[in-house]
């Protein structure tokens, strides 16, 4: 019998599919059911973002820069103040600093959650985003009433933060860190011992340090490889040194391994939570911003490159000012970036049902990618 | 100019040698007009060494053509089709080197100095050409 001519396939993803959270198309080359190759297309969500800061006054792009990842934006704002306020050679004020860190460590575990809840819909798992989305509901209530806005919060000042936080918010606060191992235990009920999960997670994307490493894979991708790259204990950044907390490792670096770690991170993240609250409780008298004019912003001339380690990875903010009131260039590192990158690696080989188990596992976010 | 374009390679090929296997984050600068009144930019690697937790921050100054070192680190693939969109930089030895955000009929690169109109891009014309094909 004659065997069958085997021609390839190309099948077109996206733009717009429920799975890429984001706009992003991938063209995926198939033999039969296996990716033999898979290019991803970006720039559907490009703003020009760094374009756009060339234009406008300091505190005019201040706005603009929690929507560079609308899911984790106070990262991003202290990325860019971080950098702004190196070059104003200003050192903001430690009630600030506590307040920064609480409200980013809150903002990991909004957006792991909406990060888990995603990616077990992409696996066929209908009802736990239900769950997740229940508990990311009630830390967005508590940054409304902190910052007035449930995600871009536009928070974080020129040498400080906006406002300070009650007393009975921080009380909010305690009471849902207490509460969320009770709700979130009926979720991972649900996933880690689940069979139909396991098979759909284990083994599978392995990501190797010696791959994620030339790719400059950061954050949780690449911790789940073995490597302990965390930037608030490389490069320790507010607070960060005087709080106690460890940073988990895996050695697999499939799919399971990156989910275990979220987890992982979650309750490490809630914890410090809990430490910034116990100190903001008993400092509630201290300043929470430097007297500055916030218009009239004009750091001195030179360079100035911040490490911030956000949910997704490493975010870098380098800042090129020529002693005006406008920045002459500004530049995002974006995690994201390069993990849609690495995306074309790790789907050679795979079915074409696992890409999106893959691609939802490393935790992609088209805005933060496209910028 | 061709000595310096082999500096970069060779410099940052003796870093990944030295244990500096990732370039975490890889910016452009425009500098043009210089002195001379040519083009001129500058490009930033920051590279991260794994064993000792070591960063490096290597800058160049080239014109208008740069290696691609998308051979020695797989990051710089992107990084430097994102710097060709928005810089017109040409890397030397790219595999694939085309824009990477805008559209490929953009005219211009919105980056540099001297751009000015954003207006002139026919987005129209281009989908009607891609329907014929």
């Amino acid at each position: 019998m004659k065997e069958l001519a085997r021609n390839k396939m190309t099948v077109n993803i996206g733009p717009q599919h429920p799975s890429t959270h984001g706009v992003l198309r991938l063209s995926v080359e198939l033999d039969g059911e296996k990716i033999t190759k898979c290019t991803p297309y970006l720039g559907y969500l490009h703003r020009g973002l760094e374009k756009a800061a060339q234009d406008r006054l300091f505190a005019q792009y201040l706005p603009m820069v929690d929507r560079v990842d609308y899911l984790a934006g106070f990262f991003y704002s202290q990325a860019y103040l971080s950098a702004v306020e190196e070059l104003l050679e200003i050192e903001i004020p430690k009630n600030a600093q506590y307040i920064r860190v609480l409200t980013m460590e809150l903002n990991r575990v909004s957006s792991h959650l909406l990060w888990l809840g995603c990616f077990l819909m992409d696996l066929g798992n209908q009802g736990a985003v239900f769950y997740a989305f229940n508990l990311r509901n009630e830390i967005l209530n508590i940054f409304e009433k902190i910052t007035g806005a449930r995600m871009m919060h536009n928070y974080y000042i020129f040498g400080g933060v906006r406002d300070k936080i009650s007393n009975n918010i921080l009380n909010d606060i305690l009471d849902f860190t207490q509460n969320f191992n009770q709700k979130f235990k009926v979720l991972e009920n649900m996933i880690t011992e689940n069979p139909i999960f396991l098979d759909r997670t284990k083994g599978l994307g392995i990501l190797t340090s010696e791959i994620a490493l030339p790719y400059a894979i950061t954050g949780v991708n690449l911790r789940a490889s073995g490597l302990s790259l965390d930037f608030r204990k490389e490069k320790p950044y507010l607070i960060y040194d005087e709080l106690d907390f460890t940073v988990p490792t895996a050695f697999e670096g499939d799919c399971y391994s990156r989910y275990k770690l979220r987890i992982d991170e979650i309750k490490i993240s809630l914890d410090l939570v809990n430490q910034c609250t116990d100190w903001l409780l008993s400092h509630q008298e201290g300043k929470v911003a430097l007297e500055l004019n916030q218009i009239n912003i004009k750091p001195k001339a030179g360079k100035a490159v911040s490490y911030t380690e956000s949910v997704r990875g490493l975010v870098m903010c380098h800042l090129i000012t020529d002693g005006s009131e406008k920045p002459k260039r500004v530049k995002w590192r974006t995690p994201s970036f390069y993990a849609v990158q690495v995306l074309e690696k790790l789907a050679i080989g795979n079915t074409i049902a696992d890409l999106m188990a893959i691609y939802g596992s490393l935790d992609i976010v088209l805005p933060e990618a496209d910028r | 100019m061709k000595t310096e374009s082999m500096e970069i390679f060779q410099t940052l090929s003796k870093f990944k040698r030295n244990g500096f296997v990732s370039l975490i984050s890889l910016m452009a600068e425009d500098l043009s007009p210089n002195a001379e009144g040519k083009d001129e930019f500058k490009l930033h690697y920051t590279l991260y060494n794994p064993v000792n937790k070591e960063f490096k921050e290597f800058e160049t100054t080239i014109n208008n053509e740069a290696p691609s070192v998308s051979t020695l680190y797989k990051s710089a693939n992107y990084d430097e089709r994102e710097i060709y969109d928005l810089f017109g930089i040409k890397f030397k030895n790219h595999p694939n080197l085309k824009r990477i955000f805008l559209d490929e009929n953009f005219e211009g690169h919105p980056l540099r100095n001297d751009y000015e109109n954003a207006s002139n891009c026919d987005f129209k014309a281009n989908i009607e050409a891609e329907s014929k094909e």
